[in-house]
């Protein structure tokens, strides 16, 4: 078909506005506020990417805080030693927990470490249809801030593995969706090599300071927002279900 | 009322249901032979919809076998702490029931004994709304720092 040239950039736009947006993300429905404690969910939006626009059911799910020596980045670039500066617990590990609940995943576990605290948790033996959203339930207890810390807010990053397919090789761009930072991770360097989608997009959790209870320090003005993203080290120990996919 | 000859056995099976089901946040763990071992937890009490905590309770058991240590739990949020020990292993008894109103937040809870041997123990905690451990049981979460 013959276009005119006055029209070739109209109809590029138009191009380009119609193409589909990326896929949303996996993420976490609720910010918490220290102080409480909460049931909140995972939320699966999408399935697995499987090409020319078909997307593959969700079949397992596994999601990992970042408990193990976390990687702490604070808004204004200053350094931060340890979470213990930031809030009373000096970790998250143990403070999440999965609530039981089989409309997607007939198994589900939590994920414990050394000392039997949760750091995540798992499931499958499942199914979510491709063209409706998941809900994953998990109770969460909000870390308590430091009074004299300067953070205003956790950014709770967590890796979330959605698995479309169990067989190996496992880390194909149609058979998961990694919903992890880009840190280097066994994971995340598997998933930019075969186009996985997700790596570099983790799922967010936004935990709140309870200013009216628990005021911030004058001398921090507006305060900080900090990061807690899981380290590759612990994304490559914990990620995997056991005895189910790796 | 008339109640039938098997009414009464299902009333007693339902009792002991409901006994046992009241509030229970309990961890049974045992401590290592030597005389220093710990285990050290955190408590934290938050709202999880029944109330702003203000207080936390602990009590300890001294589990069977019977051996001669005596175990004790103690609790510390800020410049207030206590302690509670049972007098007798292996029976059904608790120490006695002690707390601190600290409210809100993370309370240090530690598991001891008093002598070379290992101990079995099951630690009870509660976080409440009211002080002085009253008033309804609101968000308890534990989070175990060491097992010794």
């Amino acid at each position: 078909m013959h276009v005119p040239p006055l029209f070739r950039p109209l109809i590029l736009v138009s191009a380009l506005v119609l193409t589909p947006a990326a896929l949303a993300h996996t993420t976490v429905r609720s910010a918490i506020t220290e102080g409480r404690t909460d049931d909140n969910a995972v939320k699966i939006e999408h399935g697995c990417e499987a090409g020319e626009g078909q997307v593959l059911p969700v079949i397992a799910q596994s999601v990992v805080f970042p408990t193990q020596s976390p990687v702490l980045t604070l808004s204004d670039g200053s350094s931060i030693g340890d979470l213990s500066e930031a809030v009373e617990q000096g970790g998250l590990a143990g403070l999440m927990h999965a609530i039981q609940d089989r409309h997607i995943f007939q198994v589900q576990q939590d994920k414990k470490d050394t000392d039997g605290n949760t750091v995540g948790f798992s499931g499958h033996e499942g199914y979510l249809d491709a063209k409706l959203q998941g809900r994953v339930s998990f109770e969460m207890t909000a870390p308590n801030f430091v009074a004299d810390s300067c953070v205003k807010r956790l950014v709770v990053e967590i890796a979330i593995a959605d698995i479309c397919n169990l067989q190996v090789p496992t880390l194909r761009k149609s058979k998961v969706s990694l919903w992890i930072p880009n840190n280097g991770s066994r994971y995340a360097s598997k998933g930019i090599q075969y186009g996985v989608q997700g790596v570099g997009d983790p799922a967010v959790m936004f935990v709140n300071r309870d200013q009216s209870l628990n005021p911030l320090p004058i001398t921090c003005g507006n305060g900080l927002d900090l990061t807690v993203s899981p380290s590759a080290a612990d994304i490559d120990a914990n990620l995997p279900i056991p005895d189910v996919w790796r | 009322m008339s109640v039938s000859l098997k009414r009464p056995a299902l009333l007693g099976v339902f009792s002991l249901i409901l006994a046992g089901a009241a509030g229970a946040h309990d961890k049974t763990d045992s401590l290592g032979s030597a005389a220093s071992a710990v285990d050290y937890y955190q408590v934290t009490c938050s709202d999880d919809g029944n109330g702003a905590p203000l207080s936390l309770t602990a009590q300890v058991k001294d589990n069977s076998p019977v051996a001669s240590p005596l175990v004790s739990v103690s609790v510390k949020k800020g410049s207030a702490a206590t302690a509670s020990t049972d007098a007798v292993d292996g029976d059904t008894t608790y120490s006695p029931l002690v707390y601190v109103n600290g409210g809100a937040g993370v309370y240090d809870v530690f598991v001891l004994k008093s002598a070379t041997g290992t101990e079995n123990y099951t630690l009870s905690y509660h976080c409440m709304t009211g002080n002085n451990g009253a008033g309804a049981h609101t968000g308890t979460t534990i989070v175990t720092k060491q097992n010794k």
